[in-house]
């Protein structure tokens, strides 16, 4: 097995009587797009200032490449970080923005220049050496911080939402570029988001935080497919989800019966675009019969609100149902229900 | 004393405020105020209003409808002066007050009506404003009362004859010493200007110009007048070769510095000394053999004055020998008016000797004139001086 | 429109001053002070003079000392409450403030009481046995400068804490990120930061300790002569107006510098932060 580049053991950090991380075990690989992936308070901010140094953990560890990280003040660790307002210097040019952490590792003057034309050209700001930050765009800035992160070649880059204050047209693109860069790089990015879409498209693999508690590492399709529990199913895409007890063929609800699904636990996770939707008696084996009570077209698919008779969705919404093409279904009308097994997982 | 037994902070405190009041005053005029405000006790005299004689000169006139305002160094008069002339004349009197020469002397030639009917102001000042054209003449009908000053206060060197002021307080300077503390007792203005080595650092000089220069002037036989370019030359390098003795310049505190012992001789005016040695009876004043000046405050009344005949009557009202003689048993200040002297607490006499000094001797020192356009040579002169 | 009342106020409170001043410059002195209206270019030659000259050149030497000083403690002292915990914070900086609720004279005077040859200082040196002389410490160019820095340090402390209290925390983890230890994240990041900070409370002790009158004559014994006390005496001691107004315009000039200076640094600290 390939030894990981982190692993966190144990790690525990308070704020006052808060705990902001609470035992915190994780490995991340070398060379991967790892996310942190949370809403905000839930700890995810923490975790990524303790890798940096600007944290001290109260317990647990922290160990790079086999060194003791937590043992080195923040301005020894091959750790370089971009900051979510990008904390660029307002009183020096990009040139001596970037070139900061070069001179700080006593590179000769010749050489500094050298790399700092090297990635400006990669992050594609070539022209702008001489400007100040306050002469640049948002976009340009965002680059500008990339540069200054990568420049020094650390072994660990760690972004803390990186893109949140770009609007959405310059984010994605920028989402795309992250990614080419992390693979020409080569170096083991850790990103901070919130936003679960840019987690899903960038990430290797992800790591959903809540209440400074990890609650499950994996891939994103591992992630949407089997959540480890509702928190994430929660948080990871749109899913419906029903409350009851777990049986062999399914979860067991009250005054319906089983819905499909196979796992364990007490709530049942079933994905939108997994539900096929027909006009009453319309569906071969019908799990659940409702009303129609809203269609949204949203371009190539449409969603369509579904109040079910005789149970309750976890969230007390309707059941959202996917369909390819355009509404089909207009207000009032009476529908039935269905998913197949292997689509529907029961977590706890 | 005039701040008795309060802490030295308190002190301090009032000498602060003094400080403010009082960097230009001639001598006379912030030093009387913390004195008299304080000292209220030990007055013997004061606010008696006592039958006197009646201004003749303006019996004849009816002066209840008149008003007039009075300007005057603050706690240099009876608080309730203007009561006093109202229950005597039948004129109400209003009190404004200034803190040095220089601030009534811009009021009085700002141009205009002023509204200032009598000013309190030193000798070389009205001479001034006389020739300015600004004042009314004295004479001994409007004031019939100048008859109670000493012969020697009608030969001013600034006004002879009284003839557009009429004085109200005179002194000399002197230097003001700790007799425990020193070998000998100074006797010239060269025992502060060169010292004896082991009184370097030990020494005060007043810092108000003519004053500054005063030691030296007569130390050298010049006038305290001398305006020629070649003496004032001689009095400035005397003046900048002694500053290097000095521990500093001080016309506020330096009595307390003689108290606390960092200073041991200061230049002062005789009133000043009397605060010190009010404190502490081994300091004593001492005019030099030299000689010395002879500083006056005067009272003048306003060609400008809508009520001349009221003005007229304040001033005489001031020479009345009971009235006259609040100042010394209150300020510690010598006044020429000899009729006043029986009124004089005979124990301040004793506690203060320059109190005893006769107006002979007192007017033996030269009496300060006004040099005109020649007193920013004095300025220049004392810039070179501090700045050396 | 809106400009209405505070252009009234600059043209009553500081044009029409200014003006009378830089007027009077070029007529002759009033015998009984005020001016006589008749034109002159002397006042300028014999501000010259060197007498006038070398009060000049002193007084800028002792307060650019004292400026100097004061920013040795100050920077510090703000460097230091900007980091403290919020409520300290707010502690620190009532405290650095209190002394100006006490009046101007009485603390100059608690220095005399300090410094003089019988005084606390002395006392403490002398009696714990660390000096066997009493020292002369008033009355002295040092006394002065020291009687400035304390009077005006919190105006230089506060600008400073207000500029450094500004700063990103950001910034200084992001130096640290890069490899740089904290006293090359000072020197690089924190302290050309807080420039402007530093060149106002700088501008703040140096311009009243440049016209302070009172310090060096209760401090300084007389025996040091600052352009303040020139000024204050042209004004009311010689009854010099037009002497005053040209010392107090060689100021005026001077201070203009030193301000053209300051918002040309400042303005390119606003554009470089925003």
């Amino acid at each position: 097995m390939i030894e990981p580049l982190v692993t966190i053991r144990g790690l525990c950090a308070h704020y006052g009587s808060v705990k902001a991380l609470d035992n915190i075990t994780l490995d991340i690989r070398d060379n991967e797009f790892f996310a942190l992936l949370g809403p905000s308070g839930c700890g995810k901010t923490t975790l990524l200032r303790s890798l940096a140094g600007f944290e001290a953990p109260t317990a647990g560890t922290i160990y790079l490449a086999g060194d003791d990280l937590l043992a080195m003040p923040a301005n020894r660790r091959p750790v370089n970080m971009m900051f979510q307002s990008y904390a660029l210097f307002p009183h020096m040019t990009v040139e001596r923005n970037v070139g900061y952490g070069p001179a700080r590792a006593g590179v000769p003057r010749a050489e500094v220049a050298r790399r700092v034309a090297e990635v400006l050209e990669t992050v594609g700001l070539a022209g702008l050496a001489n400007r100040r930050p306050s002469q640049l765009s948002g976009g340009q800035r965002q680059r500008v911080a990339l540069a200054r992160a990568i420049v020094n070649r650390p072994r660990l880059l760690l972004l803390d939402e990186p893109l949140s204050a770009l609007d959405r047209n310059v984010r994605s693109q920028m989402q795309t570029e992250l990614k080419r860069l992390q693979h020409d790089v080569g170096i083991t990015f850790v990103i901070v988001t919130h936003d679960q879409e840019e987690a899903l498209s960038m990430a290797d693999r992800i790591a959903v935080m809540s209440h400074g508690v990890v609650q499950q590492v994996a891939t994103p399709e591992d992630l949407y497919r089997s959540p480890a529990n509702r928190h994430v199913a929660e948080f990871i895409g749109r899913s419906n989800i029903f409350e009851g007890e777990a049986e062999p063929r399914g979860l067991r609800v009250p005054n319906i019966g089983i819905l499909p699904g196979h796992g364990e636990g007490s709530y049942l996770v079933v994905r939108p675009e997994d539900i096929r939707i027909a006009p009453r008696g319309g569906l071969p084996s019908p799990v659940l019969t409702g009303t129609v009570v809203d269609s949204q077209f949203s371009g190539g698919t449409t969603v369509t609100s579904v109040i079910p008779d005789n149970i309750e969705t976890l969230s007390r919404q309707p059941i959202s149902v996917t369909q390819p093409g355009f509404p089909t279904f207009a207000h009032n009308t009476a529908v039935e229900l269905a998913w197949p097994s292997h689509s529907a997982v029961i977590v706890a | 004393m005039a701040i008795p037994g309060s802490s030295r902070i308190a002190l301090l405190g009032a000498a602060s405020l003094l400080a403010a009041a009082a960097l230009a005053a001639c001598g006379s005029a912030g030093g009387s105020s913390a004195g008299g405000s304080s000292a209220g006790g030990s007055s013997a005299g004061g606010g008696t209003t006592a039958p006197s004689q009646g201004p003749s000169g303006s019996s004849a006139t009816d002066l209840s409808q008149q008003s007039i305002v009075i300007d005057n160094w603050a706690g240099y008069m009876p608080e309730d002066i203007a009561a006093q002339f109202k229950a005597k004349t039948g004129a109400s009197a209003t009190v404004s007050e200034h803190a040095t020469n220089e601030e009534v002397m811009a009021k009085l030639t700002a141009g205009g009506a002023v509204g200032i009917d009598v000013a309190f102001v030193s000798g070389q000042y009205a001479q001034a404003l006389n020739d300015a054209g600004l004042l009314e003449p004295i004479t001994s009908e409007k004031v019939p009362n100048i008859k109670n000053l000493f012969p020697a206060a009608t030969k001013l060197a600034y006004d002879p004859g009284n003839t557009f002021s009429v004085p109200y307080t005179w002194g000399n300077t002197g230097i003001c010493y700790r007799s425990d503390l020193v070998d000998a007792a100074p006797t010239s203005w060269m025992d502060i200007l060169r010292p004896n080595p082991q009184y370097d650092g030990k020494i005060t000089m007043l810092s108000t110009e003519r004053w500054l220069a005063l030691p030296a002037q007569k130390a050298l036989g010049f006038s305290v007048n001398a305006v020629d370019d070649g003496q004032l030359s001689q009095i400035k390098n005397l003046l900048i070769d002694a500053k290097k003795h000095l521990l500093g310049y001080d016309d506020t505190i330096f009595y307390e510095k003689l108290i606390s012992g960092d200073a041991v001789m200061a230049e002062a005016w005789d009133g000043w000394c009397g605060y010190g040695i009010a404190e502490n009876p081994d300091i004593k004043f001492t005019i030099p053999k030299e000689g010395t000046d002879l500083w006056v405050d005067t009272m003048v009344v306003l060609k400008g004055s809508k009520n001349k005949d009221a003005a007229f009557a304040f001033v005489n009202m001031m020479l009345d020998p009971e009235i006259h003689a609040w100042v010394t048993n209150n300020v510690y200040y010598n006044i020429p008016n000899e009729a006043a002297q029986k009124f004089v607490d005979p124990t301040l006499k004793e506690k203060f000797p320059a109190l005893n000094v006769g107006a002979d001797d007192l007017t033996k020192g030269e009496g300060l004139v006004d040099i005109g356009p020649d007193a920013v040579k004095y300025t220049k002169l004392t810039t070179d001086v501090t700045s050396s | 429109m809106f400009l209405g009342p505070g252009l009234v106020f600059i043209t009553l409170f500081v044009a029409v001053p200014v003006l009378l001043v830089v007027s009077y410059t070029v007529f002759l002195r009033g015998r009984f002070g005020g001016v006589d209206y008749i034109f002159t270019l002397d006042n300028f030659l014999r501000a010259w003079e060197p007498t006038y000259r070398k009060v000049l050149v002193e007084s800028v030497g002792i307060a650019a000392a004292a400026t100097a000083i004061a920013l040795a403690i100050g920077y510090p002292a703000a460097y230091a409450i900007a980091q403290a915990p919020g409520r300290w914070r707010n502690v620190l900086l009532v405290a650095v403030v209190i002394p100006f609720w006490t009046n101007f004279l009485i603390r100059i005077y608690a220095w005399v009481i300090l410094l003089s040859n019988q005084g606390v200082v002395n006392d403490v040196l002398v009696g714990s046995g660390i000096l066997n002389e009493r020292l002369t410490l008033l009355y002295t160019k040092g006394a002065v400068v020291a009687g400035l820095v304390y009077v005006y340090l919190p105006l230089m402390i506060m600008p400073i804490y207000a500029s450094v209290a500004r700063l990103d925390v950001e910034l200084r983890e992001a130096s640290a990120n890069l490899g740089a230890n904290k006293v090359t994240t000072f020197l690089r990041v924190t302290l050309p930061l807080s420039l402007p900070g530093v060149i106002a409370g700088s501008i703040f002790v140096f311009v009243p300790s440049l016209g302070n009158f009172v310090v060096p004559e209760l401090l300084g014994g007389g025996k040091t002569v600052m352009v303040g006390n020139l000024v204050r005496d042209q004004f009311l001691k010689a009854r010099d107006w037009p002497f005053g107004a040209t010392l107090a315009l060689i100021m005026i000039v001077l201070l203009f510098g030193l301000f053209a200076l300051q918002s040309i640094v400042s303005r390119r600290f606003a554009t470089e932060v925003s």
